[in-house]
């Protein structure tokens, strides 16, 4: 069953009388539930973009763009934003945590926001909590725990709501390569135990080994497929060969996106 | 690019920041002229009769003068603190602590010089205006000719422009620029979670609370010695209830699970918990200056509002004079004709009552004091002119003590009986106190109205001198010809009437003196309640790259731009208007203490007074939120 399905979307960027620029030219992707798909390619190649307009923050120039089975390219800018709160989990590289709020708080935002009971906030909490592994850390505040529990609690937030598909920019971007990794099997292991469909968008080769499926982009088309084998190992050179086969200055593949 | 066009380009590329602060430093520029320009006024200046005047003039520049200095002083602290990570790519790049501080004084100077110049430009053009409304108000015959003197230029330009280059230096000089590379190093100073103290709070309010009944209980006898203390109470009070009761109060409401978790309050709660403590001194300096900027413009205006009511209660007659002696009383019909003449030559509407009073002695407690006899039935006169109710007196031994109004606000030991003598003639009386329907006559003390058989026979007993004859006059809307009161005043022949006393008199003495005080008041009200307007603008723009951050990352989890709307709304309204409304509580207690010296109610004036400023307030705070939301939904 498709999470996600968007058929020939183009996204145009530029001025009535200036010059045009596609940032994304014409693609088509299918996410299917439990799903866990990256995204690569090299700067400027349009990755951040296709993640903003599939995940309804920026809006599609042409195509069409369906989330659960709703057209989304279709409804007010109002509708979206409770829309994203009910069906869209997002993860940010620089995690987004409120530091006015503690730990536990930050992850309830998103049922805050949408009037949940005091009671069944706090049930989900515990139970995201556990699973992600920062129990111990929900009366902290932001910037009194490391790297990687932030975004894990970041993970927490996106998924405490139950959302139908989860969107990842550059979740290690800002992360060591210990944090990394742990964020990484966070994810995949909720990928693989609970079925949550994710789309990360990463420019980390490590990162994207943990996907079952890498999309590369390049100058907005769509450029190669590569399925996970057996063998992350493996699928971790793959990588770096189509990376290299994309051309795309050095810098590219530092891990940090800067 | 010199270095000069640099630093140019700073000021104007930063213009909208600077704005409010700008305005405030020109308008107190323009206020600061203007008075300066009436000071050295060749026709002003140079009079002895009109030197209380200029002494007034000098402690209301001083005024303005102190406290454009420590705005400034502020602001611009607050300002070159917004800006250190700028400063922090600067010195990363290599300018000089020695560029760096040239480059703020310069930016400064450019700032104060443009603020002196357009001030000076306001100033001219409201000059003219200002002078034709003192020269009203002083009175004096025909206007003050549009005259400004070179020395009030001067004194502006100089005095405004040492205190600009002075407080740059300061700000300069308390700049740690190590603190400044952490910065733009990306040291993100984390926000400490704000600490409050219980006993703190409580002393907070109970501060407030005695400063609140010591106002609301005080007396114009024990005002001037309760001023002093209510302002000891309540600055430190207000302090405290910024710094700690509020952190308090936002913190019980955190617990409060039900009311916390409830959609968008988590974040305008935890936000404002920050904010609060964060913006604690700036709400506090919001507030006093609000309070005082409220209670000097409230208590003026509503005195000078009540001029016509207190000149009612303290003058019961309109007006009256008073002979003395026989001789005296028999040409006494003379001036009481003249008065006749002079009000039906313009077409005054009258009533007159003519009565005789005696003076006699009374033993009151061992001492003997003075005081005026009226017969009962010339008292029934005289209430039926002035149109109050007449108490009844039906019996010998008794006497209505007619008190003025002054002493009967006040709880004083009346006497339940006196002893009233003349010559041998001694008699015992009861006493029933009443308010006075007669104007005061300081000289003798109170006013006894006895039966009309026992004012005869001391009658009887009187010599010349103890005669006295009352004269008292009503004038239909007295207050519409209070120039032929005046007048009239001047014309009777003083050796044979004295006393000569009128409501149109009290009335224009209280005007004159508060239209003095007025305009000087209102003036500075509005300096400190534009400052205080200008200090929340800056805070508000200084937040607003931060909470932009913030809002962006909310957008993308699901806040709706409504949802947006009504938190920014609702932080902005709690910095607005809740040092407003305390200000207003502040005031409405001074209006409460000043009530209780009043006859009249203030609560009309004083209410139309809030209103304005209320008014002024909502439209800055609707300027102010859609700037703020303009913004939001921009990077949206």
């Amino acid at each position: 069953m498709a999470m996600l399905e968007a058929k020939n979307i183009s996204k145009i960027y530029g001025s009535k009388r200036g010059i045009e620029h596609k940032a994304i030219d014409n693609i088509s992707l299918t996410i299917n539930k439990g799903e866990f798909v990256g995204v690569m390619g090299p700067s400027g190649s349009g990755k951040t973009t296709l993640l903003n307009v599939l995940s309804t923050i920026d809006r599609i120039s042409a195509g069409v763009i369906e989330i659960n089975n709703q057209d989304v390219t279709r409804i007010s800018k109002e509708k979206l934003a409770k829309f994203r709160r009910k069906q869209i989990g997002f993860i940010f590289q620089d995690f987004n945590l409120l530091d006015t709020l503690t730990i536990a708080e930050n992850i309830m935002l998103p049922l805050t926001l949408d009037g949940w009971k005091v009671k069944d906030m706090e049930q989900r909490l515990v139970k995201v909590a556990k699973q992600l592994g920062i129990d111990s850390i929900l009366r902290n505040r932001s910037f009194e725990v490391s790297g990687g529990q932030m975004q894990r609690a970041a993970i927490a937030r996106a998924i405490i709501h139950e959302p139908a598909i989860i969107f990842a920019d550059e979740p290690t971007g800002n992360l060591d390569s210990k944090a990394s990794k742990q964020v990484m099997e966070a994810l995949s292991d909720l990928n693989r135990k609970k079925e949550a469909t994710t789309l990360m968008v990463t420019h980390d080769p490590f990162a994207a080994s943990f996907c079952e499926r890498i999309v590369f982009i390049k100058d907005g088309k769509l450029f190669n497929q590569l399925d996970k084998g057996d063998s992350r190992q493996a699928f971790f050179q793959e990588i770096l060969n189509v990376q290299s086969m994309l051309g795309g200055d050095t810098d590219d593949f530092q891990t940090v996106r800067l | 690019m010199t270095f000069r066009q640099f630093a140019f380009n700073n000021v104007k590329r930063n213009a909208r920041q600077y704005l409010s602060y700008f305005f405030s430093c020109m308008f107190s520029v323009a206020v600061f002229f203007i008075y300066a320009v009436i000071m050295y006024h060749p026709e002003i200046d140079g009079h002895d009769f009109r030197e209380n005047v200029q002494r007034g003039i000098m402690s209301v520049e001083v005024i303005i003068f102190v406290f454009s200095f420590l705005f400034v002083l502020y602001s611009t602290g607050a300002f070159i603190k917004s800006r250190k990570k700028e400063y922090g790519l600067l010195m990363t790049l290599g300018i000089s602590k020695k560029q760096l501080n040239g480059l703020l004084i310069l930016e400064n100077t450019i700032i104060g010089v443009v603020s002196i110049v357009s001030g000076l430009l306001v100033g001219i053009i409201f000059a003219n205006i200002f002078i034709m409304g003192f020269s009203q108000i002083l009175g004096i015959e025909g206007t003050l000719g549009f005259y400004i003197a070179p020395k009030a230029v001067i004194l502006t330009v100089i005095s405004y422009f040492i205190m600009f280059e002075c407080n740059s230096i300061i700000v300069v000089w308390t700049l740690r620029t190590n603190a400044v590379i952490e910065l733009f190093r990306g040291m993100k100073a984390p926000k400490i979670v704000p600490k409050f103290s219980w006993i703190l709070s409580i002393f907070a309010i109970a501060l407030i609370v005695s400063a609140y009944y010591l106002a609301a209980t005080a007396s114009i006898m024990t005002i001037f010695q309760r001023m002093f203390i209510i302002l000891i109470l309540i600055i430190p009070g207000t302090y405290f209830l910024y710094t700690q009761f509020s952190v308090a109060f936002i913190s019980l409401l955190k617990r409060r699970k039900n009311v916390y978790y409830h959609q968008t309050n988590i974040l305008t709660i935890s936000e404002l918990n920050y904010k609060m403590k964060d913006h604690a001194r700036l709400l506090f300096f919001v507030t006093i200056l609000s309070a005082i900027s409220f209670t000097a413009s409230g208590v003026l205006y509503s005195a000078f509002q009540s001029a016509e009511t207190e000149a009612a209660a303290y003058t019961p007659n309109d007006f009256s004079f008073l002979s003395r002696g026989a001789d005296n009383v028999a040409k006494m019909d003379q001036e009481i004709k003249k008065v006749i003449q002079s009000f039906e030559k313009n077409q005054v509407d009258f009533e007159m009552t003519v009565v005789d009073r005696k003076m006699a002695q009374i033993t009151n407690m061992d001492s003997e004091t003075w005081i005026h006899l009226m017969s009962y039935s010339d008292y029934k006169k005289l209430a039926e002119l002035a149109e109050t109710k007449i108490y009844p007196l039906n019996s010998e031994q008794k006497t209505l003590l007619m008190l003025p109004y002054l002493m009967s606000s006040n709880n004083l030991n009346i006497p339940d009986s006196i002893t009233v003598q003349s010559k041998n003639y001694e008699s015992q009386l009861e006493t029933v106190p009443i308010l006075s329907i007669v104007n005061d006559i300081y000289q003798t003390g109170y006013t006894i109205v006895v039966t009309d058989s026992l004012y005869q026979r001391f009658a009887n007993v009187a010599e010349s001198e103890e005669m006295y004859r009352y004269a008292a006059f009503s004038i239909t809307n007295w207050v519409r010809h209070t120039d032929i009161v005046k007048n009239i005043s001047m014309e009777l022949n003083q050796d044979v009437v004295s006393n000569i006393d009128s409501k149109a008199d009290f009335y224009n003495v209280m005007k004159n003196s508060l239209s003095h005080t007025l305009f000087f008041g209102l003036f500075i009200s509005v300096l400190f309640f534009l400052a205080a307007g200008s200090i929340l603008y800056f805070k508000m723009y200084q937040d607003l790259d931060k909470d932009i951050e913030q809002y962006k990352a909310l957008y993308r989890i699901g806040l709706t731009i409504k949802e947006m709307k009504i938190i920014a709304t609702k932080q902005i309204a709690y910095l607005f208007f809740i040092p407003f409304g305390l200000a207003v509580l502040h005031a409405s207690f001074a209006f409460k203490a000043l009530q209780n010296m009043l006859a009249s109610s203030i609560v009309i004036p004083s209410i139309t007074l809030i209103s304005c400023y209320l008014l002024i307030y909502a439209v800055y705070f609707f300027f102010i939120r859609g700037l703020y939301i303009a913004k939001i939904k921009k990077v949206m």
